[in-house]
């Protein structure tokens, strides 16, 4: 199956507005247009209840008031055991990497991070999907 | 009459006589009998001997030890009759007794002189007697004879007694605590009676020099300054006290427990002090080390803290100065004052890094390397950094030297060591890298402690510089902490080098002298695999080359040439990974663990092109090499590919020869290209039709 980029309708879950803008901006170079986004998981979480299956991909920080990625993670798999799921995330110690990975993340990229890991990650991502 | 009176008188006198006689006799036998008696009565045994040595008499007593002979002479044993007789019996029934029965018996008897003998004899009983032969001064001869049983037990328990106390000394000497006891009166003060070898060993004395000096002023030269009156305090007001101590002899700190205790005779007044001293230098130094490991511990988890919301910061700076670069046209002068926003939001990234790897916990590495061999390649590519003046050299005393870490930990450990060492020799001097096997009892306690093998890899970096001073000695693990000028070094080195070294499950040891120099010794278990990654072979004989262990990634969307690609590689007994895009590339390498050296990438490919790949898959990668293949170069020419600067390419169709030969040097080359932010390789190739840079293109 092959991946059009340009087609993809990606979840920006960012408390940080600068960061979300600099994510947005490197999706965009990637070809991604439809971005949508979101301050906080339990934002998201409303986002998510609201357009059920309507996005391909969510990009969630780790760290965020309200509701941490984590936290958003777990409840986002009790409807959506599928949905394509990359933690951005300063934190780099094992422990976290083996907590995200045990939450259910499809994917984890560590900040900080280059546009081009940042697109590989994606991609790896939604290969991982389609395959 | 008077003739009648004569004879009257005479028999008068006659019958006085007679009378006196016999009450003289009555008296005789009386005081016989009393004199037997007396005799009789005695608790020893006495027998008479006449002068002419012929058996006289003896008492009840000698009767009973002797029963063969009889008071009376009459009825005395026919064999039995004189002196020699009695000598002769002496002689054959003498028991030999020991020294400590003679003491005893010399003592309790008086010494024998001239006048007799003594001999200690087994009765008919079984009984112990000690015969005394002496003469009386008519010239009889009498023979004392005394029960030894209850000497016998004496002297058992005097020899029982002594066999305790020998033992209690030995245990006392034996003992690692070091124990004094000081024996005197309260007004005329207290002489040290007893010392045993632990103490001596403790007070740095002779144990001549210390029995028998006065307690009190001994003490004050062991406990020190400090502590005097404490001990003034014990003796004083007779009561135990009990305080730590400290001693140096020859720059070498001990730490001792030292417990003094009156003890109260029978009269009530303390009769001897006993001291106790217990040696904590061990436990000191293992709560020195507790608390360092603590400290760093905590140190490690504020800098993966701080890392944490560094890196946040870091990845918007980098992330907009790249959005900002690719708004910017070419050869606009903000563009190259981003870039420069951009590396240095990289090496803050690094310093993260750094932080990160000292805080980090052992973590498990599969990979295998020769530390002989990984070291050696590091000579050339150290060189540029140390000075003209620095004399550095490299020895490798030991073939397989087989490490479980990665090559990039080692490199980074050598690295920061060296350049430590470099910069301890501002004036130049000499700098020795060393790679061996040591023995466990070659190295110190300290590492004894730490690794429990029986040998080790020892790395040893030496300088001749100045050394490094106590106060640094306790710091410089810390993360931050340096000696070096500002904005010379973030103190990350040394915290990083041990961070690395402890995940690898190695120690560090320092040995340093003011103006001498230092050396580092890294100390790293051996492991009892082999290194997965082996390159063999000469380039000139492509049959002979192998690059055993060593992962390529071969991307082509063309599936016949995807397999004979892979199976030409597969010939290199290299591990090859397939894909057939990129995209499916891409996900290959993020469920392979291990290392991929080498991207064998096709150019063009629906969906993301070779170029895109190896940009995507390096960013992840760092250590990953590329060779691009495509079968669109006309008459040697790439038309319309916009390879990057120094990238390899081999182009199609593909021959094994080529391939083998520059795939060979691509990846040997590895280990010297993944150290090029420190040093520019460009790969000059000195073939052929195939292999182009991108330059000449």
């Amino acid at each position: 199956m092959s991946i059009v980029l340009s087609d993809l309708k990606i979840l920006l879950v960012e408390d940080q507005s600068e960061a979300r803008a600099m994510m947005r901006n490197m999706l965009m170079e990637m070809g991604i247009s439809q971005v949508f986004e979101a301050p906080d998981g339990r934002k998201a979480l409303s986002f998510i209840d609201a357009a059920f299956d309507f996005v391909d991909l969510i990009i969630c920080d780790w760290n965020m008031p309200e509701m941490n990625g984590v936290e958003f993670l777990r409840q986002l798999r009790t409807v959506d055991q599928d949905m394509p799921f990359l933690m951005v995330t300063g934190r780099s110690d094992m422990d976290s990497v083996v907590e995200a990975k045990s939450s259910g993340v499809t994917g984890y990229i560590r900040k900080p991070f280059s546009p081009a890991q940042f697109e590989a990650k994606v991609r790896i991502i939604l290969q991982k999907v389609a395959a | 009459m008077p003739v009648l009176l004569f004879p009257t008188f005479v028999i008068f006198i006659l019958a006085v006589f007679i009378f006196i006689l016999f009450w003289k006799m009555r008296c005789l036998k009386e005081s016989t009998l009393v004199f037997e008696d007396s005799i009789d009565a005695l608790s020893y045994g006495l027998v008479f001997f006449n002068i002419d040595e012929k058996f006289c008499m003896a008492n009840k007593c000698a009767c009973r030890y002797l029963p063969f002979i009889s008071e009376d002479t009459a009825m005395s044993d026919n064999s039995f009759k004189t002196l020699n007789d009695f000598f002769g019996y002496m002689f054959d029934h003498a028991v030999e007794c020991d020294k400590g029965l003679k003491r005893i018996l010399d003592k309790s008897f008086g010494h024998m002189g001239e006048e007799g003998f003594r001999e200690v004899i087994e009765c008919s009983n079984g009984m112990l007697c000690l015969a005394d032969v002496r003469k009386t001064i008519v010239g009889r001869k009498v023979i004392i004879l005394r029960d030894l049983s209850e000497f016998k037990k004496d002297e058992d328990n005097f020899i029982q007694l002594h066999q305790h106390n020998f033992e209690l000394t030995e245990a006392v000497e034996a003992a690692t605590n070091g124990i004094l006891i000081a024996i005197g009166e309260e007004k005329l003060g207290y002489r040290i009676a007893f010392v045993n070898n632990a103490f001596c060993e403790h007070a740095f004395l002779l144990k001549k020099e210390i029995v028998g000096s006065d307690v009190q002023e001994l003490l004050y030269g062991f406990v020190g300054d400090n502590n005097k009156a404490l001990v003034i305090d014990s003796f004083e007001n007779v009561k135990s006290v009990d305080f730590e101590i400290q001693t140096e002899y020859e720059q070498k700190k001990r730490w001792f427990n030292f417990k003094l205790t009156p003890v109260i005779n029978n009269i009530g007044y303390p009769g001897l002090f006993i001291g106790v001293s217990t040696e904590t230098t061990e436990l000191k130094l293992r709560e020195a080390e507790f608390f360092q490991a603590q400290k760093l511990d905590a140190l490690g988890k504020l800098a993966a803290g701080v890392a944490h919301d560094f890196n946040n910061v870091l990845s918007i700076i980098d992330g907009y100065s790249h959005i900002a670069i690719n708004l910017l046209e070419d050869g606009d002068t903000t563009k190259d004052y981003l870039e420069k926003i951009r590396t240095a939001s990289a090496r803050g990234a690094a310093l993260t890094q750094k932080m990160l790897t000292f805080s980090r916990h052992k973590i498990v590495v599969e990979n295998v390397i020769d530390l002989s061999s990984t070291i050696s390649m590091q000579e050339i590519l150290l060189q540029p950094l140390i000075d003209a003046s620095v004399n550095m050299s490299f020895y490798t005393y030991d073939k397989d030297l087989f490490v479980e870490c990665t090559a990039d930990s080692i490199i980074q450990v050598v690295m920061n060591l060296v350049v430590n060492a470099r910069d301890a020799m501002p004036d130049g001097g000499d700098l020795q890298v060393e790679a061996r096997k040591v023995e466990r009892c070659a190295v110190s306690s300290e590492v004894q402690k730490e690794m429990c093998d029986d040998v080790f890899v020892c790395l040893s970096i030496s300088d001749t510089g100045h050394g490094i001073k106590n106060a640094t000695l306790e710091r410089m693990f810390d993360p931050f902490f340096t000696t070096k000028d500002q904005g010379k070094g973030a103190g990350l080195g040394l915290s990083m080098v041990y961070g690395l070294v402890k995940q690898m499950g190695g120690c560090i040891d320092v040995k340093t002298k003011l103006n001498q120099g230092t050396t580092f010794f890294v100390y790293l278990p051996v492991s009892d695999k082999k290194p997965q990654k082996v390159i063999a072979g000469n380039v000139q004989d492509i049959s002979s080359l192998s690059l055993k262990g060593y992962t390529v990634l071969v991307v082509e969307d063309e599936p016949e040439l995807l397999n004979i690609v892979a199976n030409l590689l597969e010939k290199l007994d290299m591990n090859v990974l397939t894909a057939s895009n990129g995209n499916e590339a891409l996900l290959k390498q993020d469920n392979y663990t291990g290392d991929i050296d080498l991207l064998l990438t096709d150019v063009v490919m629906p969906e993301l092109d070779g170029i895109k790949l190896a940009e995507l898959l390096t960013s992840l990668r760092t250590e990953t090499k590329t060779i691009f293949m495509s079968g669109y170069p006309a008459d040697g020419r790439l038309a319309c590919i916009d390879l990057p600067e120094k990238a390899l390419f081999v182009a199609k169709p593909i021959n094994y020869e080529s391939l083998a030969r520059i795939v060979f040097k691509t990846v040997s080359d590895t280990m010297e290209l993944q150290n090029g932010d420190l040093f520019e390789t460009t790969p000059h190739w000195e073939s052929s039709d195939i292999i182009q840079e991108s330059s000449e293109v």
